[in-house]
């Protein structure tokens, strides 16, 4: 049972078991978890990496319309949230839609932050909170304020809730705090948990009425599963008479609202919706997937096929599954020959890691030689045997770890790899030894769209377009290969030569 | 709608500003340092959110020898709040020294690391006699900005990295203002100082840079003849501090020099403190402003043709705004609207920003406004004239809105790469009328 009336969620160490360091095979990794005999691990040697306040959860509602963010910390803390307006590819500003489904995007977000200064930590700063979020309330006249906290606050022991009771009766819009703290835990998806308990919390009201015909999608436009997925997907299902209600990026107040009105939620990524749809199905009975995911032809047939079943759309479904499948195959059945018994090896989140591979080993015929989950939790058991039957066994290599590049670096050279793909953070290091990787998100950086289809991922035709990227980048190694004749990495030739997981340290549990 | 009286506490608070915090100006510094190592001692996410969100908006910049997913980091969590995270740090030091090669570590501390009272200076003493040297700086983000994060770094390292010199280094002089990212042409801006400087037969110490300038060049700073400070208030308290320390005089010239009068000025002024003989100044500045006015009458066929003349706003650092304001009007015969400056000075040092802006030919004055919060100058500058705004991306909605052209010279910068380009000194001018040129030409 999630504590949904508390003011802070549990720990994802506590909740589900996360750990952040493990090394052996996908087969140990399952029985190890399911005997529970998955070591307490930390590292003598740590980087560090996404801050589950800022790049995790809290940030996302940066892409709420009408919707303000408060960040209550010093300045340093809102300089990633830059971002989210100077970019296009977060606000894109032209409305799309395919057949009945419209989606108009919004303008960027307004945020402030509190500035954090010498004097507030020490005198505390809950007037300073109070005042900006009346004032935010008077200028902007939104829906929502959502309110963070930081490191410092916490620390600091400004009471957010209380200063959200006192001034929640002097403002229009629904005060939503946060309570993420990034020092609570060492995992970074903690903030989605933090996001997810809010919403659940201040914002999902009662169902005036049932409707059947609707669903909740949880995107991840943290993950890079950005607006074209988006599109292309909910196009799918709107042709097959299901609406889609998509949180919480691009998306306004009242959506998160209505979500106890729908009949099923849908997690695009296990780990960013999975409080949220378990919360959603503990208050309001709404049942969830997020053991399939739309990558590769499969899975995303399986996918189409479980919500069909949900809302007695078999047949529609099933049109669209065989005019998508005449589309693509022939385009998928060309990479698979070109791409057939590369050794790929994977670093990322959940999704990329257990889902992505689908596309990778069913439909381009790859051999999966390894994977760096950021995070390993129980609930992601499934996913790891699934992937093992797509894969043909669970013999691969493992190792979890949140972007730890040294380790990577280490022992990327020692393995037989031809491909990596890699997510942001770790990329750059191994870009950087020559080793043949690719950023493995595609973020829509910039606005080249002759074709739309281009920068797709997921569903069908994203694995065409997924396919054409791999081999650009398997035909013309260059830049890598260039660059590792003319750069240094940091570490030392006695690093290379160490066992990469010679920095675990065991830590009491 | 009702007149609405802001609260006085609300005063500090920011809507998108363009710096971060006193962390953020410190690890974005080390990174420019040539093999030097940051080592975050803070929370898991301080390090890479900061490196994040300058890479992109800086223009375009990478990790640097060690930024990114490679930068050390302490990692403090529930435990060494309640406990101290001194232990933390003794290991992510050591394992530090283990496992990366490099000529200086430099620990820097966040917001956890202040609240809870670790006692750094101890922990490092421990390594002092470790093979590389390892300094500290606090910088936890409540302490200040990016620009303060720049001087606590030099000036910490006045402390621990530099010792009295033997003597005085003849033409050395050390550059200080610059910020490596904040500055988003910091790279070719420094080379472009570096360039003039060394052509009056000065031996320039950048102290940032990619191929050289690491904590060498740090322990040279006291042998230097002159500091020069390229900011009206960034960099003067680290100077100040080089000059009692270590009897190194400084001088401030209060802006980036761009175009040809103010570099010749800077360079006239440089080798009067310095003594380089005037005949030296004199070819040096008549060869480059020949090369300057060459492209510049070059360019004044299509200028004139097209009425590019500017009423024009400039929006960022107090250094870029005095350079770029000063060069739009007195070289290339702009009008001055309104000049922004958002790195927050102290109070002390705005009477002497203002004035430098005021004293411009032909008796133009722009209207000077101090502000860092993005909101309250897009508010102030709604009903503006102008016609070309000169500020961040960020500015490019209030661009539009007034029908004016913009170009983004300051961070936060998302639509161009910036590589060796610079805005400083001859070179510097002519990118940016070529900038300016491609900008209003592109506006729709």
């Amino acid at each position: 049972m999630l504590p949904l009336d508390q003011n802070t969620v549990p720990t994802k160490e506590s909740r589900v078991g996360a750990v952040l360091a493990y090394v052996g095979t996908a087969r140990q990794l399952i029985e190890d978890t399911k005997n529970e005999q998955l070591k307490a691990l930390d590292r003598s040697f740590n980087t560090g990496w996404a801050c589950s306040h800022l790049q995790g959860g809290p940030a996302r509602i940066g892409l709420v319309s009408d919707a303000v963010l408060i960040v209550h910390a010093a300045a340093g803390c809102t300089v990633h949230l830059l971002q989210w307006r100077v970019f296009p590819f977060y606000n894109p500003k032209e409305k799309r839609g395919i057949g009945e489904m419209q989606y108009t995007p919004g303008e960027p977000a307004n945020w402030y932050g509190s500035n954090l200064s010498e004097e507030d930590v020490i005198f505390g700063a809950e007037e300073k909170l109070a005042e900006t979020i009346k004032m935010a309330d008077r200028k902007h006249h939104p829906e929502a304020i959502f309110i963070t906290t930081s490191c410092a606050a916490g620390i600091i022991g400004d009471d957010l809730e209380g200063v959200v009771k006192a001034v929640q009766p002097e403002v229009h819009a629904t005060l939503v705090p946060i309570r993420c703290e990034p020092l609570k835990s060492k995992v970074s998806q903690q903030g989605h948990d933090a996001l997810n308990h809010a919403i659940l919390k201040y914002l999902v009201r009662e169902p005036k009425q049932k409707q059947p015909d609707l669903i909740n999608v949880i995107t991840a436009a943290g993950a890079g599963i950005q607006w074209l997925d988006r599109v292309y997907l909910m196009g799918m299902l709107a042709k097959a008479g299901i609406r889609t209600n998509v949180v919480p990026d691009y998306t306004t107040t009242e959506q998160f609202r209505v979500m106890s009105e729908a009949v099923l939620t849908v997690c695009l990524c296990p780990t960013y919706g999975e409080y949220l749809a378990k919360g959603l199905e503990q208050r309001y009975g709404i049942p969830y997937i997020r053991d399939v995911s739309p990558w590769g032809i499969a899975k995303t047939e399986e996918w189409l096929r479980l919500i069909a079943r949900h809302l007695h759309k078999e047949k529609e479904v099933e049109q669209i599954i065989a005019e998508e499948k005449a589309l693509v195959m022939p385009q998928v059945e060309a990479l698979r020959k070109e791409f057939q018994g590369i050794k790929v090896f994977v670093s990322a989140g959940q999704t990329r890691v257990f889902f992505m591979p689908h596309m990778l080993v069913g439909d381009f015929g790859m051999k999966l030689v390894g994977l760096n989950p950021y995070h390993w939790d129980e609930t992601a058991i499934v996913h790891l045997e699934e992937l093992g039957k797509a894969a043909g066994n669970l013999d691969f290599f493992i190792h979890v770890g949140d972007a730890q590049a040294y380790e990577l670096a280490n022992y990327i050279r020692k393995m037989d790899v031809d491909l990596g793909l890699i997510h942001r953070g770790p990329l750059i290091v191994l870009f950087k030894l020559g080793t043949p990787v690719i950023g493995n998100v595609f973020i829509e950086r910039h606005g080249l769209r002759k074709d739309q289809d281009e920068r797709l991922q997921m569903g069908f035709r994203g694995v065409v377009s997924y396919g054409k990227y791999i081999s650009r980048v398997l035909r013309n190694p260059s830049y890598s290969k260039k660059l590792s004749q003319h750069t240094r990495l940091p570490y030392k030739q006695s690093w290379y030569e160490a066992d990469a997981f010679s920095k675990f340290v065991e830590v009491e549990g | 709608m009702s007149e609405y009286k802001e609260a006085p506490v609300l005063t500090k608070i920011l809507e998108a500003p363009r710096y971060a915090c006193s962390l953020g100006g410190a690890i974005q510094s080390v990174m420019g340092m040539h093999r030097a190592i940051p080592i975050v001692h803070s929370t898991p996410g301080c390090g890479y959110n900061l490196y994040l969100g300058y890479r992109i908006l800086a223009g375009v910049h990478g990790t640097a020898y060690v930024g990114g997913s490679a930068m050390p980091c302490s990692r403090m969590c529930q435990k060494e709040v309640v406990f101290g995270g001194e232990e933390k740090l003794r290991e992510i030091i050591h394992s530090s020294l283990d496992i990366l090669d490099g000529d200086c570590f430099i620990v820097l501390t966040g917001c956890a690391a202040g609240l809870v009272g670790d006692d750094v200076p101890s922990v490092v003493k421990e390594f002092q006699d470790g093979p590389v040297p390892l300094f500290y700086v606090e910088t936890p983000g409540y302490k200040g900005n990016t620009y303060r994060g720049y001087e606590l770094l030099l000036e910490a390292l006045t402390d621990q990295a530099m010792t009295k010199a033997a003597g005085t280094e003849r033409g050395l002089v050390n550059i200080l203002g610059i910020i490596p990212n904040q500055d988003v042409f910091w790279r070719g801006n420094l080379r472009e100082i570096q360039r003039i400087l060394e052509r009056l037969g000065l031996k320039a110490n950048m102290l940032f840079g990619h191929d050289e300038f690491g904590v060498d060049a740090w322990k040279k700073v006291p042998q230097a003849e002159l500091t020069i400070v390229l900011s009206p208030w960034v960099g003067i308290a680290p100077a100040k501090k080089i000059m009692e320390k270590f009897g190194v005089p400084y001088m401030v010239f209060p802006e980036l020099p761009i175009g040809c009068d103010e570099t010749s000025s800077f360079l006239r002024q440089v080798g009067q403190r310095l003594g380089v003989p005037d005949e030296v100044v004199n070819r040096v500045i008549a060869e480059e402003e020949k090369e300057v006015y060459y492209y510049l009458t070059e360019l004044a066929d299509c200028y004139i043709d097209f009425g590019f003349r500017f009423d024009f706003v400039v929006i960022g650092d107090s250094n870029y705004v005095i350079g770029v304001t000063k060069f739009m009007t007195n070289q290339v015969g702009n009008i001055p609207l309104t000049a922004v400056i958002t790195d927050d000075p102290p109070d002390q040092y705005r009477a002497c920003i203002a004035e430098e802006l005021t004293r411009l030919d032909y008796g133009l004055k722009p209207q000077v406004i101090f502000e860092s919060n993005s909101g309250k100058i897009w508010e102030a500058l709604k009903e503006s004239e102008a016609s070309l705004i000169l500020g961040s991306t960020l500015d490019a909605p209030l661009a539009k809105s007034l029908g004016a052209a913009h170009l983004s010279i300051g961070f936060p910068i998302a639509e161009r790469a910036i590589t060796n380009n610079t805005y400083a000194g001859y070179k510097g001018c002519l990118q940016l009328v070529s900038d300016i040129y491609t900008a209003v030409m592109q506006t729709k």
